[in-house]
């Protein structure tokens, strides 16, 4: 894209690191290349695409979207990068009825993730999925059954668990560098002010809105939900602790030996956008402009943290976690890498610089590489299904006190709330426009 | 780009449409011994292009910077100036409020302005006004995010009319509300609204054609030729397209699709050929045609212009190449072939314009610079802070100032008349 020297540098630097990770391994077999579809061909869909194109082990068969303008894009820069021209695709069952797909690439909104996953799963394609893994708990439980059940790989994008500075800022703290650790804050603040409601429109004449609402209710389309608004509707996503929450809470998950929280209890709310507003003519966002979630661990206690107003404030971060130990408190960044705080403050902060690859900040290269070594090995990937599961249900559960307004007891094992009729039947959702719900639940 | 201004007055005048076509730009070269400067009546200046013709400025400033002859606070927004016979004419936004404003260009004092409610919201950067008002037949043309488009007496403020386009067309508003400047010719006033444009008559506003409702693009208009102002390209929110001015009839179309939808820059046209750019994964790209339809000469997604057009000089574009959001940066791209030659990577650029042998850019934190570019890279003659704030608006000379609009409202006026 653009010739930045420093985004050169960048790559550069992500190269290097790429020898002495799995990518030797995908790189063995030269001759592989793996038929490769994408379902959800917009931003970040497409941010995937390209690391696998640029690993040279797929040749992209065929693309699939809901928006005709996103198809074509995709199509566009896949010819112009391979020289191929992969089949386009409204509806994904098409897709997988007419190609031969070996891999699937799934980076739909959200409330898509599970039809699309185990459709794709059953046709016989290993998955590279967008987190979360499901709107739902019970949706993200029956991909992960999916999977099992038909032996295939499952990798969940969660790039934070491969990244450079996260692995060795785990290290870190897993050795102890931070001490014994009882809490942990998890957080994203950005700016923001109030919302006020936007026009409904009719569709753009390319998008097929009933196939985008999918299970999801119909509304009246409306250009804050696409492209690109979806993560703060709660029909399709769950907001920011659905979005950057699965990624910060999995960071605690990768911690600790604890499998789940045993209790959670969040607040939070609409005082600075305002009221939600769904109507004939206007319509905003739905998910809280703030959020607060506890999770209390049998050995500690995490919370997250979020705010869509105010911006970063006296902290030195806007975003990631910080572990509170004996010895100081870890900050697992982004951007801004790792950075150690001793309690003793004569000592000087220990850092460790971010590598990505930009312009996004991420890692997909690292996971593809695992993701391809996972397949090629039968070995379970980084971000397996499981521990994308694991991640997305944090979330989940937080939206769920949210939701319910009280704390709920959480039983792991069963992945059932404690005497709570009402929060059980939240774990799932009624599907819409013909679509059946997946799975057993 | 050698339009010669006396050239295209004299065509004018044989075609005896003088005072209907572009009052502002003609008017001033017709006159030209009573002017100064030509006046800069429209976004992108009187050639349409970026371009100023002016050589009588001082771009060696010394290391005090240049005289800052004035600041005045105009409110959120991006929208760029316009200047014709002494006065300045912009917009801003202030809770939620739009406010156009005619300030004397010598200093800054308001001569008057008008205030109107216009919402704005998070997802539009900082909010505000885009568009840049026009200037032409003795009025001010503004048009708003919403779509209220004004037609103002120039000399009293006076409202001559006033429509809230969408509203009478029953055309929708695209993502980021509309920014094109409107365009002004034989009586109508052209806004870009809808799929290729609405039409207005200049004399009451009443609609003369309008497009589809489909999203509109975020461009402004620039003529296939300078002489004549009805053929015009611009932006649709998934091509750009070329319409007859005076019917809305469709030329050719140009299929350009965006991630967003946002087709925002303006398209340089140079003999018979016409440069597009566009950020979010798109790229630039040169028009030939053949027949009449516009035939891809090549393309690269190595330059992209997001929101600020490029300008030309010896064979040479100069642009803000990539993601405002992360920091665009100049760059140089040859038009015969689109090899991108240079891209500073130090040189963050939020808007720019050229004159003469120079650029003059501001960097999207408000440090004003001249710049000597070539086809080898960047040489920095002058530069100056003026204001500590987000900048995404090109500047503008005219009449030996640089006027300067960071996006928190700061407007200010830098002197650099030879001498000072």
């Amino acid at each position: 894209m653009n010739i930045r020297r420093r985004h050169f540098i960048q790559s550069a630097a992500v190269a290097g690191t790429l020898a002495a990770t799995p990518a030797v391994h995908a790189r063995k077999n030269k001759a592989k290349r793996y038929r490769t579809a994408l379902i959800g061909s917009g931003w970040w869909g497409m941010n995937i695409l390209k690391e696998a194109l640029a690993a040279e082990n797929v040749k992209v068969v065929a693309l699939c979207d809901v928006d005709r303008d996103k198809l074509e894009l995709a199509a566009e820069e896949v010819e112009d990068l391979t020289g191929d021209t992969p089949n386009t695709y409204g509806d994904f069952r098409e897709l997988l009825d007419k190609e031969e797909v070996e891999i699937a690439i799934v980076a739909t909104p959200d409330h898509w993730h599970a039809l699309n996953t185990i459709a794709a799963i059953e046709a016989g394609a290993h998955i590279f999925v967008e987190k979360p893994t499901g709107h739902t708990i019970a949706e993200s439980r029956a991909m992960l059954e999916a999977a099992r059940a038909n032996d295939r790989v499952v990798q969940v994008g969660m790039h934070r668990r491969i990244g450079p500075h996260y692995v060795s800022g785990m290290k870190f703290l897993k050795d102890g560098g931070a001490g014994d650790i009882g809490m942990v804050k998890a957080f994203v603040h950005n700016r923001g002010g109030a919302e006020l409601p936007t026009p409904n429109s009719p569709p753009p004449e390319q998008l097929d809105w009933k196939m985008y609402c999918g299970p999801a209710p119909m509304r009246p389309f409306n250009r804050k939900i696409h492209p690109g608004g979806f993560r703060h509707f709660l029909d399709f996503a769950n907001g920011t602790l659905g979005d950057w929450g699965v990624h910060w809470l999995d960071q605690i998950l990768w911690w600790t030996d604890e499998k789940y929280p045993k209790q959670i209890h969040s607040v939070g709310g609409r005082p600075v956008k305002g009221p939600v507003v769904l109507n004939d003519r206007h319509q905003t966002t739905d998910a809280p402009d703030h959020q607060v979630a506890t999770y209390q661990f049998e050995s500690f206690t995490a919370y997250w943290e979020h705010r869509r107003f105010a911006g970063m404030g006296p902290e030195k971060s806007s975003v990631g976690c910080h572990f509170y130990g004996t010895k100081g408190t870890f900050h697992m960044g982004w951007r801004d890498g790792w950075t150690f705080y001793p309690a003793d403050e004569k000592k000087s902060p220990i850092h460790q610089k971010a590598v990505h690859k930009e312009p996004d900040g991420h890692s997909i290269d690292l996971l593809w590489a695992d993701f391809v070594d996972a397949i090629e090995t039968g070995q379970r990937p980084t971000c397996d299904v499981q521990i994308g599961h694991d991640a997305t249900n944090m979330s989940l559960l937080g939206m769920l006190s949210l939701k319910l307004g009280r704390s709920i007891q959480w039983d792991g094992a069963q992945e059932r709330v404690v005497s709570d009729d009402e929060a059980n039947r939240l774990l799932s959702r009624p599907y819409e426009n013909g679509w059946s719900y997946p799975g057993t639940a | 780009m050698a339009f010669n201004q006396r050239r295209v007055d004299s065509k004018l005048r044989q075609s005896g449409v003088v005072i209907l076509v572009a009052f502002g730009s003609a008017m001033c070269g017709w006159l030209a011994t009573n002017c100064q400067a030509a006046d800069w009546p429209r976004f992108r200046g009187p050639n349409n292009n970026g371009v100023s013709q002016e050589t009588d400025w001082n771009a060696n400033w010394s290391s005090d910077g240049p005289t800052i002859a004035w600041r005045v606070e105009v409110g959120t927004g991006y929208s760029s100036v316009t200047i014709a016979k002494g006065r300045l004419y912009t917009m801003g936004n202030e809770s939620n409020v739009d406010t156009v404003y005619c300030l004397n260009a010598d200093t800054g004092e308001q001569i008057w302005s008008h205030s109107y409610s216009c919402a704005t919201d998070a997802n539009e950067f900082e909010g505000g006004p885009t568009s840049t008002p026009t200037v032409a037949d003795g009025a001010v043309f503004s048009l708003s995010r919403c779509g209220d488009l004004f037609c103002f007496d120039a000399s009293s403020g006076e409202i001559r009319w006033q429509v809230n386009v969408p509203g009478v067309t029953s055309i929708r508003t695209p993502g980021w509300g509309f920014s094109g400047s409107p365009w002004v010719t034989n009586g109508l006033v052209v806004v870009n609204v809808g799929d290729a444009g609405v039409a207005l008559a200049v004399k009451d506003g009443s609609i003369a054609w309008k497009s589809a409702d489909k999203d509109a693009g975020y461009s402004s208009f620039v003529p296939v030729v300078q002489e004549e102002h009805d053929r015009l390209i611009f932006g649709s929110a998934r091509s750009y397209v070329c319409i007859d001015a005076r019917t809305g009839a469709e030329q050719w179309r140009q299929r350009w699709l965006t991630t967003f939808g946002c087709n925002a820059t303006n398209p340089v046209i140079v003999n018979e050929q016409v440069f597009l750019s566009s950020g979010y994964n798109r790229g630039s790209a040169l028009l030939n045609f053949e027949d009449d339809e516009p035939v891809i000469a090549w393309k690269t997604k190595a330059f992209q212009n997001q929101l600020t057009s490029s300008v030309l000089l010896g064979g040479f574009l100069y642009g803000a190449n990539g993601s405002v959001a992360e920091g665009a940066t100049l760059a140089c791209i040859r038009l015969t072939d689109g090899e991108v030659l240079w891209n500073e990577e130090e040189e963050r650029v939020g808007g720019l314009t050229a004159a003469g042998p120079y650029l003059i850019t501001i960097s999207d934190e408000g440090v004003l610079k001249v710049i000597e570019p070539s086809g080898t890279g960047p040489k920095i003659v002058s530069q100056y802070r003026v204001f500590d704030e987000q900048c995404w608006t090109a500047p503008v000379l005219c009449d030996a100032r640089i006027y300067c609009r960071g996006s928190g409202g700061s407007l200010v006026c830098v002197d650099v008349r030879q001498g000072n």
